[in-house]
This record gives C-alpha cells, sequence and structure tokens, in this order.
C-alpha cells in the first residue's frame, strides 16, 4: 500500500494545450520595455522596473539557504506568456482553461453559487477572469488583477507598490520587480470588513516560463480582509522558477490575514528533477494597534525559500506565523519568518511544524527582532520538526535580536522523530500505521491547521496526509 | 588578508621543533591564515563581535613579562604558570605529581620520544575555517601539556595559569589535554592579564573511552584587553566531558567551542557564563556534532548583559546521518539589564537522522519585577535584590564548578562587580 502510494503520479500534473504567446528566452533592458509595453503601463512604472532590473544586474544570486539546486540560467527563461485571446466574459474563456480548472477543483462558472469565494484565476501570466468584483466593489473593495489596477487606479498602486518589499531588497524581489507579469492588487477601504474570503489560484504553465507574480494588498484604516493564495502546477521536466512577491499593508487598526497552501509539482522523487524552484519573497507593515497573520502549508515545490514576515511599526501590532512544511522525496524547504519589533507594545507569535520524510530537507530559518525604540515587545516562537525516516534531515536556524531590555522573548524548539509508542498505541486498537501516522502528523500541525479558514483546512489535512503516504515504513 | 586596514601583523618565528610533522603542520596553518585574513563581519560566524579593536591595535609579542597571579591561583592545586606565553618555574608548582600522570611544558612534550604529544597534536583543532586556531598552531606551541595514562584518576586540581604581562602583548597559549581509557581528572584553566593585551589560545582535549573530564575555564582578563579563544575536543565512547566556560573580562571575548562525539555513550555537558558591561563584547560560540549514535549532550548557556554590552550566544547541533538515539538539549538564557545592551541568541539545530531527540530553549529579558518587590517588601535595598536575583541567574552555571574555591571567589567578584557596574 505504501508502495502504491510512493509511486503515485502528481494529481495535478497534466498541460494544458493553449496557444501561449510568449516572448523568447532572455532576460535585458528591452524586455522588460516590452512587458511594460504589453502591459500598456505608465512611464513611471516601466522606468521603475528598469530601475530594478538595473539594481538586479548588480546582485548576485544568494548562496546561504540550506538548499541545492544547479544554477539557473536567467536567460534560458521566457519572460512574458499569456493566452492569446483577450476575455470580456466568463462565457468566452478559453474552454481548454476552464477544463483545467476543474481538473484542479476550481468550479470556476459555478463558483456564484458557491461559498461565496471570489477568485481571481491566474492562468499564467494573465489574470483570465476576476469574478464578484460587483458585489465587492458595492462595499468599495477593489479586488482585481495587478495590470487592471495599474490602469484603474494608478495613484494607490504608485503609492504602495515597492513600499514594503523595495525592489533592491533582494536578488528575487528585484527580479520580480523588473519582470512581475501580474498578480493580484486588492484595497479594503476605511473600517470596511471584507464580506468573504478573496482568494487566488495561481498555476504555472506553459514550458520554459517563469512565473512573477506580485501581489498587494492594502487594508486602510480599521479594515478587515482575509486571503487565500493556492497553487498547484502540472508536471514539467525543466525546473520552473517563480520568484514572486508579496506585499501587505496594513494601516492603523487593521487587519489582514493570509493564507497559503502550496502544492506544486515537487519534481521526480528519486532525482527531484522537474520541482519547481519557489524563491518568495512576502512581508507585510502593520500600522497602530494593526495586526498580520501569515498562515502557510508548504507540502510541494522542489525547493521553498520563503520567509514572510511582519515589520510591526505601528505601537500595539501583532504579527503571527503559522506555518507546515513537508519535505518528502529530494525536497528542500528554507522557510520561516521575521518578526521585526519597531513600536512599543508589540507582540509577535511563530508557531513553525516541519516534517520531513524521504530524504527532504527541511529548515527553519527566522529572525526576532526588537529594536532599542520598542518598549515591553513580547515574541514567543515555537518550532517544532518531525522526522520519519532517517534519510531526512530537519534544521533550525532561528536568530534572535534583542536591543531592548524591556522585551520578553521565548524560543522553543524540537526535533524528534514519530513516536512509535504512540504509532503503537494506534495500531493496538486496531489502526493501521498509515492511518495512526496521519493522526499523529495531523496532531502535530493542527496548531496551524485550526488558524486556516474552513475549505483550506480540509484540503491542507487531504494534502498532507497525500504527500506523506508512501513515505512511512 | 581578508581586511584592509590591519596595524596587527602577525608575526612568525622560525618553527623551533626539530620533527617535521610539526613543521609541516605549523606552516600549512600559516600558509591557511594567510589565506583566510582577519575574519570580517561579513562572515556569519563572525557577524555579531566587533573585532576592530583586535585590528587595529599594534600587537606584538613580548617576553618575558612579569605579573602578580596571587589572587588567581589555587593554593592546594598543580600549577603551570605561562606569562606572556612563556613557562614560569618559579610561580608553577609541580611537587608530588601523581603516579600515572603526565604535566609539562607542550614544547617538552613535543621534543620527548613518546609521541603521544606529537599524535594528538592539531587532531581536534581544526584550522581549515578558523582564521584564529590557524594563527595559534602557526606559532611556537607553547603551553601545556597533561596526559593522564589509563585508569588514572587524579584528586589535585589541576591548574593551568596563563597570564599576559604588559600593554599591546600578544599570546598564543595552546593546551593539550589527553585523557586515556578510564582517567579522571579536574582541570582548570585560567587566563588573566593587566592591561589591554590580545591573547589567542587554543586547547584541545581527547577523552578517551570511559575517560571522565571536568573542565573550568575562567576568562578574566583585563576589561580592556582581548580574548580570541578556542576549546576542541574529541570524545571516545562512554567518555564524559564536562566544561564551565566562564567569561568575565576582556572588552571582545569570544570563545569557540567545539565537541565531537566519536564514540557511543560520549556525554559532554557544556556551561557557560558571560557577564558584560560597558561596551564590552562576549561571544560564546558552540558546536556540538553528534557523530555516533547514542550520545548525549546537554548546553546551557547565560549571560547578563549592563550598560552598552553585547553578547552573543550561538550554539549549534549538529546530528550526522546515522547517528540514531541522539539526545541533544541546549538551553540559552539572557538577562539584559540595561536598554542599551544588545543581546543575540542564534541556537542551531541541524539533524541528519530521525531517531533523535533534540531541543532548544532561549529567553531574553529582564529581571522579574515581581521577585524585586518580594525581596524589597522584605527590606532589601534595590541593588542588592537585583545582585541578588541576578546571582542565582548566574549559579546555575557555577554551581556545576567543582572547586568550592573557584566558585566562592567568583560569587564574590560577580556580586561586587554587579554591585559596581550597575551604580
Amino acid at each position: 500500500m505504501l508502495e502504491e502510494f510512493a509511486n503515485r503520479e502528481y494529481e495535478h500534473g497534466f498541460v494544458t494545450d493553449v496557444e501561449q504567446e510568449s516572448f523568447p528566452p532572455g532576460l535585458d533592458e528591452d524586455v522588460v520595455r516590452a512587458i511594460s509595453a504589453k502591459k500598456n503601463e505608465p512611464e513611471w512604472l516601466t522606468q521603475w522596473r528598469l530601475e530594478a532590473f538595473r539594481h538586479w544586474q548588480t546582485m548576485s544570486e544568494p548562496d546561504w539557504p540550506k538548499v541545492e539546486y544547479d544554477p539557473i540560467d536567467y536567460q534560458a527563461i521566457s519572460y512574458f506568456a499569456a493566452p492569446k485571446k483577450k476575455i470580456a466574459s466568463l462565457d468566452e474563456i478559453d474552454p481548454e482553461i476552464l477544463k483545467t480548472y476543474k481538473k484542479l477543483g476550481i468550479p470556476l462558472d459555478e463558483q456564484k453559487a458557491l461559498a461565496g469565494v471570489a477568485v481571481d484565476a491566474v492562468f499564467d501570466s494573465v489574470s483570465v477572469a476576476t469574478t464578484y468584483k460587483e458585489k465587492l466593489a458595492d462595499v468599495g473593495i477593489i479586488f482585481c488583477s495587478f495590470s487592471e489596477a495599474v490602469q484603474d487606479h494608478p495613484d494607490l498602486v504608485r503609492k504602495y507598490l515597492g513600499s514594503v518589499v523595495p525592489y533592491p531588497d533582494n536578488f528575487f524581489a528585484a527580479l520580480n520587480a523588473a519582470v512581475f507579469s501580474d498578480g493580484s492588487f486588492v484595497y479594503i477601504p476605511k473600517g470596511v470588513r471584507c464580506p468573504m474570503e478573496l482568494s487566488t489560484y495561481f498555476r504555472i504553465n506553459a514550458s520554459n516560463t517563469g512565473q512573477f507574480e506580485r501581489t498587494l494588498i492594502v487594508a486602510d484604516e480599521g479594515a478587515v480582509v482575509s486571503y487565500l493564495e493556492g497553487c498547484t502546477a502540472p508536471q514539467r521536466d525543466e525546473n520552473q522558477l517563480h520568484a514572486a512577491v508579496v506585499e501587505l499593508v496594513a494601516l492603523d487598526n487593521a487587519q489582514i490575514k493570509y493564507s497559503t497552501v502550496q502544492n506544486w509539482y515537487p519534481g521526480d522523487k528519486e532525482t527531484g528533477a522537474g520541482g519547481i524552484f519557489n524563491f518568495v519573497t512576502k512581508r507585510g507593515i502593520c500600522g497602530k494597534n494593526a495586526k498580520i497573520s501569515w498562515t502557510q502549508v508548504e507540502t510541494g515545490s522542489a525547493i521553498t525559500w520563503k520567509y514572510p514576515s511582519v515589520i510591526l511599526k505601528g505601537d500595539d501590532s501583532v504579527g503571527e506565523f503559522y506555518s507546515v512544511a513537508l519535505t518528502a522525496g529530494r525536497q528542500q524547504a528554507d522557510t520561516g519568518t521575521k518578526m521585526v519589533h519597531l513600536g512599543k507594545h508589540t507582540h509577535s507569535t511563530i508557531i513553525s511544524k516541519g516534517i520531513s520524510a524521504g530524504r527532504g530537507q527541511n529548515t527553519y530559518r527566522g529572525l526576532v527582532k526588537v529594536a532599542k525604540r520598542a518598549e515591553n515587545a513580547r515574541n514567543f516562537s515555537q518550532c517544532d520538526s518531525m522526522l520519519i525516516g532517517s534519510d531526512c534531515g530537519a534544521h533550525t536556524f532561528p536568530t534572535i535580536e534583542i536591543h531592548n531590555s524591556s522585551a520578553q522573548m521565548e524560543h522553543e524548539a524540537t526535533t524528534s522523530k514519530i513516536g512509535e509508542d504512540q504509532i503503537f498505541y494506534c495500531n493496538q486498537r486496531g489502526l493501521s500505521t498509515e492511518d495512526a501516522v496521519s493522526m499523529i502528523v495531523n496532531g502535530f500541525c493542527k496548531e496551524v491547521f485550526k488558524e486556516l479558514p474552513m475549505e483550506f483546512a480540509v484540503e491542507a489535512q487531504k494534502l498532507l496526509g497525500v504527500s506523506l503516504e508512501g513515505s512511512v515504513g | 588578508m581578508g581586511s584592509e586596514m590591519t596595524a596587527f601583523q602577525p608575526t612568525f618565528s622560525k618553527p623551533a621543533h626539530a620533527n617535521p610533522s610539526i613543521q609541516a603542520l605549523r606552516a600549512a596553518a600559516r600558509t591557511r591564515f594567510e589565506a583566510l585574513g582577519f575574519p570580517t563581519r561579513r562572515q556569519e560566524a563572525w557577524r555579531f563581535v566587533n573585532l576592530g579593536a583586535v585590528i587595529t591595535t599594534e600587537f606584538a609579542p613580548e617576553r618575558p613579562g612579569t605579573i602578580d597571579v596571587t589572587p588567581w591561583s589555587l593554593p592546594e592545586s598543580l600549577t603551570l604558570v605561562f606569562v606572556n606565553g612563556r613557562f614560569d618555574p618559579e610561580r608553577s608548582n609541580l611537587t608530588q605529581i601523581p603516579p600515572g600522570m603526565v604535566i609539562k611544558t607542550l614544547a617538552d612534550a613535543l621534543e620527548d620520544d613518546k609521541g603521544v604529544a606529537q599524535s594528538h597534536l592539531g587532531t581536534s583543532a581544526a584550522f581549515d575555517d578558523h582564521p584564529f586556531v590557524a594563527l595559534n598552531t602557526a606559532q611556537d606551541l607553547e603551553g601545556a601539556f597533561i596526559h593522564l595514562l589509563p585508569g588514572t584518576d587524579v584528586e589535585k586540581t589541576i591548574h593551568i595559569l596563563y597570564a599576559g604581562a604588559g600593554k599591546n602583548t600578544v599570546s598564543y597559549p595552546r593546551t593539550l589535554i589527553v585523557a586515556e581509557s578510564g582517567a579522571r581528572a579536574n582541570i582548570v584553566e585560567s587566563y588573566v592579564s593587566e592591561d589591554q593585551s590580545l591573547s589567542c589560545p587554543v586547547t584541545e582535549v581527547a577523552v578517551a573511552q570511559d575517560a571522565s573530564i571536568h573542565h573550568t575555564r575562567l576568562q578574566e582578563e583585563h576589561l580592556s584587553a582581548n580574548h580570541l579563544g578556542s576549546v576542541a575536543v574529541n570524545l571516545g565512547s562512554n567518555a564524559a566531558y564536562q566544561l564551565s566556560s566562564i567569561n568575565l573580562g576582556a572588552a571582545v571575548a569570544r570563545i569557540d567551542i567545539n565537541v565531537s562525539l566519536n564514540g557511543a555513550g560520549a556525554d559532554a555537558s557544556l556551561d557557560g557564563l558571560t557577564l558584560v558591561g560597558g561596551t564590552r563584547q562576549g561571544d560564546h560560540h558552540v558546536r556540538i556534532d553528534h557523530k555516533v549514535g547514542e550520545c548525549t549532550s546537554t548546553q546551557r548557556f547565560r549571560s547578563v548583559l549592563d550598560d552598552e554590552s553585547r553578547a552573543v550566544f550561538t550554539g549549534r547541533i549538529v546530528v550526522a546521518e546515522g547517528a540514531q538515539g541522539t539526545d541533544a538539549n541546549q538551553s540559552s538564557k539572557s538577562l539584559v539589564r540595561s536598554s542599551d545592551a544588545v543581546a543575540f541568541n542564534n541556537p542551531q539545530l541541524e539533524i541528519y537522522t530521525d531517531d533523535v531527540r533534540c531541543t532548544h530553549g532561549s529567553t531574553v529579558g529582564r529581571l522579574d519585577e515581581e521577585a524585586l518587590f518580594y525581596l524589597r517588601a522584605r527590606g532589601i535595598g534595590r541593588a542588592e535584590a537585583e545582585g541578588l536575583l541576578t546571582l542565582a541567574f548566574a549559579a546555575e552555571v557555577l554551581d556545576a564548578i567543582p572547586s568550592k574555591e573557584i566558585r566562592t571567589r567568583l560569587e564574590n567578584l560577580i556580586t561586587t562587580r554587579l554591585g559596581t557596574e550597575t551604580g
């Protein structure tokens, strides 16, 4: 039975056959200009992209993460791909794409009947359709693709773009700033509580195309929003690079909850070939009394390099990070968070659960920094790792920098093997080892799952089960 | 060389040892040091410590020197005293050496024909990626050599005292401790100085099967001195090694501790206490390698920070592939008593196998207001109450020191220091 699961093909591994309009591989200033022109962008944005590109050229790829991969040839990647047909309404969507979404379980054409989730589906680089817009627009919420936002709300975009993750921030953020294709834009006006969970499904398609998403969420004073992000990608032989940037701005008293379930193709079980490289920069900034909460379930990708962070700038602001990262097969994950306490009485919580199975390497890397002016900052961190099988690895590299003596911070980490006695206990009561492991692992991750919105929690548990099966012996 | 603008240019004497293998080791170390250069803050391992004062001062070896070492000496012990890196027979006490034990200078040991010193030298302390270990190895290799023959149980405390005399002097003490199977000893290493000096000591310890060593390492250099020390330990099966590293002096004190558990059943227990005030920096940089299974290790590191000081703890536990049944625990706590002090804690776990139990815990905070209130409600002044609570915080580490004499002296010292430094 274990063998069966181990050898199971990637469920979502298929390729949609849609004619793609792509740029030839390669990256120079002309490509950056062309991407910008294609999207009919204003001059300031083109210039911003170019500045980012020029800065990117001066940077070198970071080598500090504990991951190994063959060097990426940035000139061998095509930086733009769009479905050819222009879309005016849902009915005009290419039936091929609709079918793809159905296979992925996103019933785009039925979604109005569904649980009130508005979906901004991204197919490769251009948003295919955005629904529920009218309903959201009634309360003044802007939820659209990034390119639309650039056309329709240039002032908002200009004000906040790069305000949390400036382009010189890091190598991949600079690359993204230069060539970002599309993404989602959300603006919640003052005092508005978003009436539904916002969600977007990312999808990488078209061979040889990197995808450079850019998401910007602004919650104005007192606004509340919950945003869901989920990813799957078709099976490919060549590594696919994904360098996304997510910026969250929570102004005074605002709250943003950002949840991710990531199950991209992890690559071949034996060789690791073909998996997605997921190099993501995610960061949020909190105003006074604001709250940003990151919840992530990372089960896919060959390599994950991702540190959702919160800058607690305003007094009394709160940052949270809940993470489950699972590495099986040949997967490598170097993930964690940064909590930067700048304001007084700021609180942060970090709960990270790492599960390593097969030959997976799982690293938690985090920073808790309390600045000098951050009186009475409080942090609690807990990083637990579970090891399944003797060939995997779990590593923890937290950094704690305290510049204020009134800070109270606690960090705990444990690493242990899945409990033999727990499995034995379950076996005794008639549960198979497989079910026992699934139960134990789900229990191990419960603290994080309970932070996820309902439908995501269900998907996450399933994902974990599927990803683990075959690794347990 | 890694950094420009260095006033400190280490000099290297011609190898005095006749032995070609020692000569080769020194030459290799020198080449390595010249390739590595002084570390910069861009290097992860040296990111938190500012070596500016070390690199911009013109240190030079100077000998002989004189310094009164009586405040630090232990009357009842076997004592080896080195001043500015040179053996001082007058201040040493080597009477009544128990049978089964060799205690002499490393230089003498390397000359003798038994080859114990030679075969162990450089086996624990790797200099490939540590510039100051390379620098030390490239020098004269002067220091203490202690060899415990199988089954030797030394009751007396063994005290090795390295003293730095004079200003802007540099010394490179080298200690080699070899405990053969079943041997036991309690070894105290002291580093003291009277002015702005630099010491780059390296201590190598090899503990064979069933042997047990307690190592108290006291860094009590002058508050303007610089101390860049390393301790490297190899443990055989069922060997036990206990370290109490007390880091009290020096403007910049960096202590690297590398312990390798090479035999099943080995146990390492490392304690550290850093006490910093003013603008001083203290850095404990620990790495424990669980190379084989069924070993245990414990780390307890505490730091107390006053004024604008900085304390760093980096502790890495590495569990190798196949080291099943490893049990490793680590706890680091910082007591920050001033709002201008900075504490850095970097507990790290690197685990390549599944049947392990590894934990680390780290806290940073200030004194508990309620505990202070409790004491003050009983008529104890604030300063005294703070001193008491701080001493209690440090006591966890101090209590593990076997010598009562040292414990009492340190407790008094810490109480006074805390009193004078916090006003």
